[in-house]
Formats: structure tokens, C-alpha cells, sequence
């Protein structure tokens, strides 16, 4: 048989559904583009091997897993469409084989345009790609992006792969049915959904206690323990309410005659119950989708945005420095060891104390270092007993700082009474909003300036360590302002232990480097943020899709019922405002749902933000704001554009 | 009294950028008298249904007027139309057209519920139209639920709920096998015997027996009518044909 009648009768049928198939097209296009861009850069030379390659190569497993899926789903809605455009086909005296081997025309058709397309423009677009990615990172030497073969080739086997799996589903299903089948309408005597109370009531429940989690857990480490238990759980309760309690929830107002038998409420409360059955799953599916987006999104850029902060502060000052040992005579000479090897340095902002830091309790102005009393957290002060190289303060005399404003005039610490000098607001050494920030989850935060590092030793010294569960080591700090060279940062990383390598016991030692502890956490989050901007437009691209298909089919339905409504006197009119607000209901159920998650999911998000550092809670409120406003609006736009596919059906439906 | 009147209704097609013209009625007149059964017949092409959209104001003739009760529909605006469609005709369709989201009892009282009636107003009709039509016991079905039969006379029960002036028929026994459009036929012979006036157009024979008048259409004129007076079903069955086999012949009859 001539195969070339098969391969044009495909061209024709990818013409005629070409509402259909363009967005399928540019989608797989739009897919294979961005798992080859992102393929290319995880192989890349500075990327390999490295934290932004690995976090790049998740990335590609994502993108790869997530084209199958949505590749396939989308297939499988347009074959559902066509059935019987095929059963036709078939009564007309095709045999299955030509009805597949013409598929076959088609799907490969298909794969050759997105594939080819999809690589070429990735390679076009992807050194900006990777100019934008870089900005994200941090400073790299000048690189192009690499077009190689190994990409190219493994990008190739993988649609291929995907295109192969769509045709062979597709030709699967003409050899399991019947002609007749094929023909059958598909809306033709639907039957109406039944209401599953019981699916109903889990999914509430489930989505009831998902959310209980986020906002109950505050203990950071339950939190990471729990976290994806919530998600789980609302992701269950989303479905289930979208597909159940949607169904269920319209049937109520249904038995509600006052309500159900008012025009715009009957209409639309039917239309909804046949209109969920069919797209509960979708809508779902938009719903947990946008809110992927906009958790993504939200987190990865405050992590992002919110890099400046951290780093300032884990090390305050350009070099932060940091020594303890376990007796204090030791201490003392380590001290003076330390203080003239660093001489030599240019330091500006110079600040050198003793310090240690501890839960407590505070009462009658005594601090008692006994926090096994205190049976949560919150009802703990968190204590930082500083003593300065160089301070005004007389003996016996203290200066506090409370950032909860309390005023003290005397202040006990482990038996020692002292005066309190100064009641202050701000504190040599560290900025305030440091201080406030330093550890939240507590009572509040107290901060006492002694007048010696005896003191501070003998209040330590005060404290049984058996009546602990949160107590830093006393340690000795330098911090300093001022440009480093590498080498004067490589003295600096061993001089604390080539100190205290002669000192009797135990010791132990912290050094850190703003820049470096900057460039490391551009590297880490850059590539995250980069990511997560990367996935959410890949997750955004499949919501729309979703959406049109939606809105395509729908269309196709609802026609003839509104054909049907205008014949018996329902005006135009009112057929276009039923239709609006069934549309805006439908659409923008997923929006608010996942709006709602986000508002749960915010606490439990910032709570592990907490150990990445990032603890600026004002800023990740505003970035996830702003993103929900950004994501609204092109959820608007995609609304609009999808909705006039919809009355577009609608109307050609109406003049024939 | 006189209900309707259609007053040289004329209609003309006109391809979307004014090629080719199509007159689908030349110039039709006639008028339907209250607590009338009129059957409007023609073959297909004859511009029967076009007439039947201009008589249901879904249609505007090019030229003509019709007049419902003394008023003229397209005097109407756009905006009352509707309002006035529902209030004043009631529709039977041949492919029923019930919303298959509906159950039988909804699609019975969308009407009534699209002009705001109260919903104790909307079940003392229901109980009266569903006993008359002998519908009570699938009202709570869904319309894929139920026979051709049920589902026309479901359509009909929609029709007569509104008490229109006027139900207007198309075709409709054209779904249904014989035993069903018998049932149908009779059905719609007892609501005009209650008063309801009713015009249908149809290309069955059959079916336009059961009228007491028929009108027949034929390249957009009214060609002949005829009326049944004292004659049986079968009696009226026979001239119909008579005059059917005449028009198949053409101009001959005059």
C-alpha cells in the first residue's frame, strides 16, 4: 500500500485538530528545549561534579520524570477527542493497521518538529539561559554555554522515548476497541456522579490535619520529620475534596430548593456536579500544581533574597574568629597568644570579647541557669553573658539589654549580685537586629555586658551542666572589618589550632570568612533559586495546557446545552453571565485552594528556613506575596486567553 | 378569535459576505385561530422550519410580520425576547433537547424557574402537567434514564407547564418508532381538547392527520391547506396523501 496516501492523510488530521495540536506542539517543544538547556548545564565543565551541578542533574530528573507524565496525559485527552473521528476511519474501510501506521505519521511528525525545534532553540537561547544563571550564582570566569553532542543525544533518546510511549498507547487503544465503540459520543447518557460523603469527610480530614500540622509544629527538627507528612496529607485532602467534596458540597445545595430553583443557582449548580465529575481530577491537579509553584518560587527566592541577612549573621564582620578551651587559665593565655599573632592584621571595627550563652529563667532579678524547670522554650530567656577586651564598667556592675524592653536595677547571676549600670538598646559588637534575630522560639533574648572575663567564667562556672539541654561553650571571639588576602585567610584557618596545639586539654575553634561564606551560599541557593524559576515556568506551562484542554472540552459539551437553554428562553444574556461565572468558579477554585495552602504552609516553611539561616520573616511574607500576586496575574492571563477558546466553541456551536 | 398571524412573511439567505441569496419563503400568509391544531407540511427544503423559527422568534423574517395575540414580535427587543419566548410559546423539538444535567423533574420546571416562579407555584403545575402526561413516576430520573417515548412526552410536559398562547411542534415524531408516536400523536390531540393551541410542522403524514387543519408548503408559498372537520384519522390520512401526490407531480394542481 502506498505509505505516502498514510503520511499525508497525517499532515491533513494534525491540520485539521490543529487547535488541538499546536499547543500539544509547543509544549513538547517547550519541554524538550528546557530539559535540553538544563542538561547541557548540569554536563557543563564549571558544573559537574560541583553543588550547583548536582542541584542542575536534580533538576533534569525532574524535568524528564514531570515530560513523561504531562506528555503523556495531554496525549491522551487529544486521542480521547478523536475516537471517533478514528472509529470512522475504521467503518470506512481502513484497516487498524493503516489507522495505526497513519498515528504513527503523525506522532513522528510531532517528534521531529519538537525535538529538532526544541534543540535548536535551546541552543540559541541557552547561553542566556546561562548568563541569567550565573548572575544567580555569583561571580564565574567569563564561560559560553557548550553545545555537545552527549547532550544533544541523551536529550533525543528521551522524547524519542516519550513520543514512542504516546504512539504506542494511542495505537493501543484503536486495537482494543470497536468501530462502533469508536463512533459512540462519549457524552451521550453520562450518568450523573454519585455523592461519596465518606470520601468527602476523609479528604476534610485529611486536609484538616495537614494543615493542623503547619501551623502546631514549631520544633525545628519535627518540623523537617513532618513536613512532607503534611504535604502528603493535604495533597490526599485536595484531591479528595476537588473530585468528592466538590460533588457532594453542589448536591447539598441542590436539595436546598429555596436555593437551588433561583435561574442563575439551577443553572449553574447541575452544570457544576456534570462539570466536576469530569474535571475534579484536573482542577486538582492545577490546584496542587500552582501551589508547587508558588511554594517553590516563594521559598527559593527568599532563600535567595535572603542571603545577604544570613551571612551576616552567622559572621558579622568580614573574618569572625572563634576559640575556647576547657579551663580558663589556658583561656587566658590562648587569648594573649591569639591577640598577638593578630596584630599584625589591618582591622577596623575591631571587637574582641569572651562570651558564652545559655537558656535561663528569670526571676526576682536572678537569672537561674536551671532550664530543666522550664518545660517549653518559649518560656525560656535566652542569655548571652559577654564580657569586652575594653569596657567603662566598673566592678560589680552589669549592662543589659532586654529586647523585650524590661528594665532591671540590680540583676543576680550564679550568687553574684551586681548593679545594673545602663539599661541599653544598643550593644558594642553586634547590630541589633542581630541580637533580636539570634534565636527565635524563645521567651525573648537577654543580653548582659560584664565587667570582666572572670565574671563571665565564674557565672559559667555557676551553671551544673546536668541541669542543661542548651549551653554554648565560653569561647574567646575576634571579629574584624577589612580586605583579606587568600593567603592571610589560609594563616588565619590554622592559627587557631597551631595556638592552641600547646595549650593542656580540650579546646575547640571556629573560623569563617564573610565573603567566602557569602560566595558559598550564592553557589547553594543562586542554583536553587535558578531551579526553582526553571521548574515553576515548566509547572506553569503544563497548568495552562491543562487549563486549555480544559476549557476545549468543555466547550464541546456545554454547546449543546446552551443551545438548548436559549431555545427554551434563556436570553442571551443570561446565557453569557451563567457562563462567566461558571467559568471564574471552575478557574479560580484552584487559585484561591492553593492560596489557602500557602497561607497554612508559610509557618512550617520559615520554621526550616530557620536552619538554612534565613530568618528574615518579614521578607519571605513579602516575597511570597508578591509571588502570588505575579503568579494571579498570569493565571488572569491564561484565564482570559483559554476563555475565549471556550465562548469560541460556544458561539460557532450556536450559529450552526 | 384569531391567536397568530403571519403576514407575508418573506425570508431571504444571504452567504456571510452577500454572495449568493437563498430565498427560503416567499411570501407566506396565514392565521391560526385560538384552541387550534394546525400541521404545517412540506417537503424537506420547503422552508417549513425557517417558518417555524420566524414564528418562535428565533428568526427574523426579512420582510412580513407575525403577530402573537396582537402583538407584533418584531416589535420585541432583543432584550424581551427571551422573557417573551417563555412565557408565551412552549417548544416540543424532534430530538426532545432535554438537558441531560437535569433530572426530569428540572428539565420540566427550567421554564418556571427561568421566569422566577415561586417554588409552590412550580410544584402544584408539576403535579398537574406530570398526572396529565402520566409522567409521575419518572419524574426523579435522569432524562438518559428513560425511553424516546418518555423523554417527548417529558419535552412536552416543558412545553405546557408555562400555559403558553401557543406550543409550537418540530417534528416531533421524528425520533420515535410507531407505537411511541401513536402514544404521542393521541397525547397531543387531548392537551388541544383542553384548550392548549398548538402548530406543528411536520413531513409526516401520519402525524399531520391528527391536526384539524393542514397547511402545505411548498418553494416558500403556502400552497393548499386543508381541514379535517368531521373526518376520521384515516380518512384525513388519505387526503393528505392525495395532496401530497399532487405536489410531488407539481405545477399541475391548481
Amino acid at each position: 500500500m502506498n505509505s505516502f496516501f498514510y503520511l499525508k492523510l497525517a499532515l491533513t488530521n494534525l491540520k485539521k485538530h490543529s487547535k488541538m495540536v499546536i499547543p500539544y506542539l509547543l509544549t513538547s517543544t517547550l519541554f524538550v528545549m528546557m530539559f535540553y538547556v538544563i542538561l547541557s548545564l548540569s554536563n557543563h565543565s564549571e558544573f559537574y561534579g560541583r553543588t550547583r551541578g548536582v542541584l542542575l542533574a536534580f533538576g533534569v530528573i525532574v524535568i524528564a520524570i514531570f515530560a513523561f507524565i504531562f506528555l503523556f496525559y495531554t496525549n491522551s485527552f487529544i486521542i480521547k477527542q478523536r475516537r471517533s473521528e478514528l472509529g470512522i476511519y475504521n467503518i470506512l474501510g481502513m484497516e487498524k493497521k493503516h489507522v495505526s501506521l497513519t498515528l504513527m505519521f503523525e506522532t513522528l511528525i510531532m517528534a521531529l518538529i519538537s525535538i529538532s525545534v526544541g534543540i535548536l532553540v535551546g541552543s540559541l537561547f541557552g547561553q542566556a539561559i546561562f548568563l541569567a544563571l550565573m548572575k544567580m550564582v555569583g561571580e564565574l570566569p567569563v564561560m559560553y554555554f557548550e553545545i555537545t553532542w552527549n547532550s544533544i543525544k541523551t536529550t533525543i533518546l528521551l522524547f524519542l522515548f516519550i513520543f514512542l510511549c504516546t504512539m504506542v498507547y494511542n495505537i493501543s487503544r484503536i486495537h482494543l476497541s470497536k468501530p462502533i465503540d469508536l463512533l459512540k459520543s462519549k457524552s451521550e447518557g453520562e450518568k450523573e456522579p454519585k455523592a461519596k460523603w465518606f470520601m468527602a469527610l476523609i479528604g476534610l480530614v485529611c486536609l484538616g490535619s495537614g494543615y493542623a500540622i503547619a501551623i502546631l509544629i514549631t520544633n525545628p527538627m519535627e518540623v523537617i520529620m513532618l513536613f512532607f507528612v503534611a504535604v502528603i496529607l493535604v495533597m490526599i485532602g485536595t484531591y479528595l475534596l476537588f473530585t468528592a467534596g466538590s460533588i457532594a458540597l453542589l448536591k447539598l445545595m441542590r436539595k436546598n430548593k429555596k436555593y437551588y430553583y433561583q435561574t442563575q443557582h439551577f443553572i449553574s449548580v447541575s452544570n457544576m456536579i456534570y462539570r466536576m465529575k469530569q474535571n475534579a481530577v484536573g482542577l486538582a491537579n492545577i490546584c496542587i500544581l500552582s501551589t508547587m509553584v508558588l511554594v517553590m518560587l516563594s521559598s527559593t527566592g527568599s532563600l535567595f533574597l535572603g542571603i545577604e541577612d544570613s551571612v551576616q549573621l552567622i559572621t558579622p564582620k568580614d573574618a569572625v574568629l572563634k576559640v575556647g578551651t576547657d579551663s580558663f587559665k589556658e583561656m587566658i593565655k590562648v587569648d594573649q597568644s591569639m591577640m598577638e599573632e593578630l596584630k599584625s592584621y589591618d582591622k577596623k571595627d575591631f571587637v574582641h570579647n569572651y562570651q558564652f550563652s545559655a537558656t535561663a529563667a528569670l526571676a526576682n532579678e536572678t537569672i537561674q541557669f536551671k532550664n530543666k524547670t522550664l518545660t517549653y522554650e518559649s518560656d525560656a530567656y535566652y542569655v548571652m553573658l559577654v564580657a569586652n577586651d575594653q569596657n567603662d564598667l566598673k566592678e560589680n556592675e552589669v549592662r543589659v539589654y532586654f529586647d523585650d524592653g524590661t528594665k532591671l536595677e540590680t540583676l543576680s547571676i550564679g550568687n553574684k549580685n551586681y548593679h545594673v549600670a545602663e539599661n541599653t538598646s544598643s550593644l558594642k559588637g553586634y547590630e541589633e537586629r542581630d541580637i533580636t534575630r539570634f534565636n527565635p522560639g524563645f521567651k525573648g533574648l537577654v543580653y548582659v555586658e560584664m565587667p570582666s572575663y572572670k565574671d563571665v567564667y565564674d557565672a559559667y562556672s555557676s551553671i551544673d551542666e546536668n541541669e542543661f539541654t542548651y549551653l554554648n561553650q565560653p569561647s574567646f571571639n575576634y571579629m574584624f572589618d577589612g580586605e583579606l588576602s587568600d593567603q592571610q585567610k589560609e594563616i588565619l584557618r590554622q592559627l587557631p589550632s597551631n595556638i592552641m596545639r600547646q595549650a593542656e586539654g580540650g579546646y575547640y575553634y571556629h573560623v569563617s570568612f564573610q565573603d567566602d561564606l557569602r560566595k558559598e551560599q550564592y553557589e547553594f541557593f543562586g542554583s536553587f533559586f535558578f531551579l526553582g524559576v526553571f521548574l515553576s515556568i515548566l509547572f506553569m506551562i503544563a497548568t495552562t495546557l491543562i487549563m486549555y484542554y480544559k476549557q476545549m472540552s468543555e466547550g464541546l459539551d456545554d454547546g449543546k446545552r446552551y443551545e438548548i437553554l436559549q431555545k427554551v428562553g434563556l436570553s442571551h444574556e443570561e446565557v453569557k453571565k451563567t457562563i462567566h461565572s461558571q467559568i471564574l468558579i471552575v478557574f479560580f477554585m484552584p487559585l484561591v485552594m492553593a492560596g489557602i495552602h500557602i497561607l497554612f504552609a508559610f509557618n512550617m516553611i520559615y520554621r526550616m528556613f530557620e536552619m538554612f539561616g534565613m530568618i528574615n520573616k518579614l521578607l519571605f511574607m513579602e516575597i511570597t506575596a508578591g509571588v502570588f500576586v505575579i503568579f494571579s496575574f498570569f493565571y488572569f492571563i491564561t484565564y482570559q486567553c483559554t476563555s475565549k477558546v471556550y465562548y469560541q466553541i460556544i458561539s460557532s456551536r450556536r450559529r450552526t | 378569535m384569531e391567536l397568530l398571524e403571519a403576514k407575508n412573511i418573506k425570508k431571504i439567505y444571504t452567504t456571510r459576505f452577500g454572495g449568493n441569496q437563498v430565498q427560503a419563503l416567499k411570501n407566506v400568509s396565514f392565521s391560526v385561530e385560538e384552541n387550534e391544531y394546525v400541521a404545517i407540511m412540506g417537503e424537506s427544503g420547503s422552508g417549513k422550519t425557517t417558518l417555524l423559527n420566524i414564528l418562535a422568534s428565533l428568526d427574523k423574517p426579512t420582510s412580513g410580520e407575525v403577530v402573537l395575540r396582537g402583538k407584533k414580535l418584531n416589535a420585541i427587543s432583543e432584550k424581551e425576547i427571551s422573557a417573551f419566548r417563555r412565557e408565551h410559546l412552549g417548544f416540543v423539538f424532534q430530538d426532545f433537547n432535554l438537558l441531560d444535567t437535569f433530572s426530569v423533574k428540572d428539565n420540566i420546571l427550567l421554564p418556571l424557574v427561568l421566569s422566577k416562579k415561586s417554588i409552590n407555584e412550580m410544584e402544584e403545575r408539576l403535579k398537574a402537567v406530570a398526572s396529565a402526561l402520566n409522567i409521575q413516576d419518572i419524574l426523579n430520573k435522569m432524562p438518559y434514564e428513560i425511553s424516546g417515548g418518555q423523554r417527548q412526552r417529558v419535552a412536552v410536559a416543558r412545553a405546557i407547564i408555562i400555559k403558553p398562547d401557543l406550543v409550537l411542534a418540530d417534528e416531533p415524531t421524528g425520533a420515535l418508532d410507531s407505537r411511541n408516536t401513536d402514544e404521542l400523536l393521541n397525547l397531543l390531540n387531548q392537551i388541544n381538547e383542553a384548550g392548549q393551541t398548538i402548530l406543528m410542522v411536520t413531513h409526516s403524514t401520519k402525524a399531520a392527520s391528527h391536526a384539524k387543519r393542514v397547511l402545505f408548503i411548498k418553494d416558500g408559498e403556502v400552497f393548499h391547506q386543508l381541514y379535517k372537520g368531521d373526518l376520521t384519522n384515516a380518512q384525513m390520512y388519505q387526503k393528505i396523501s392525495d395532496v401530497l401526490t399532487l405536489l410531488a407531480k407539481g405545477e399541475q394542481y391548481e
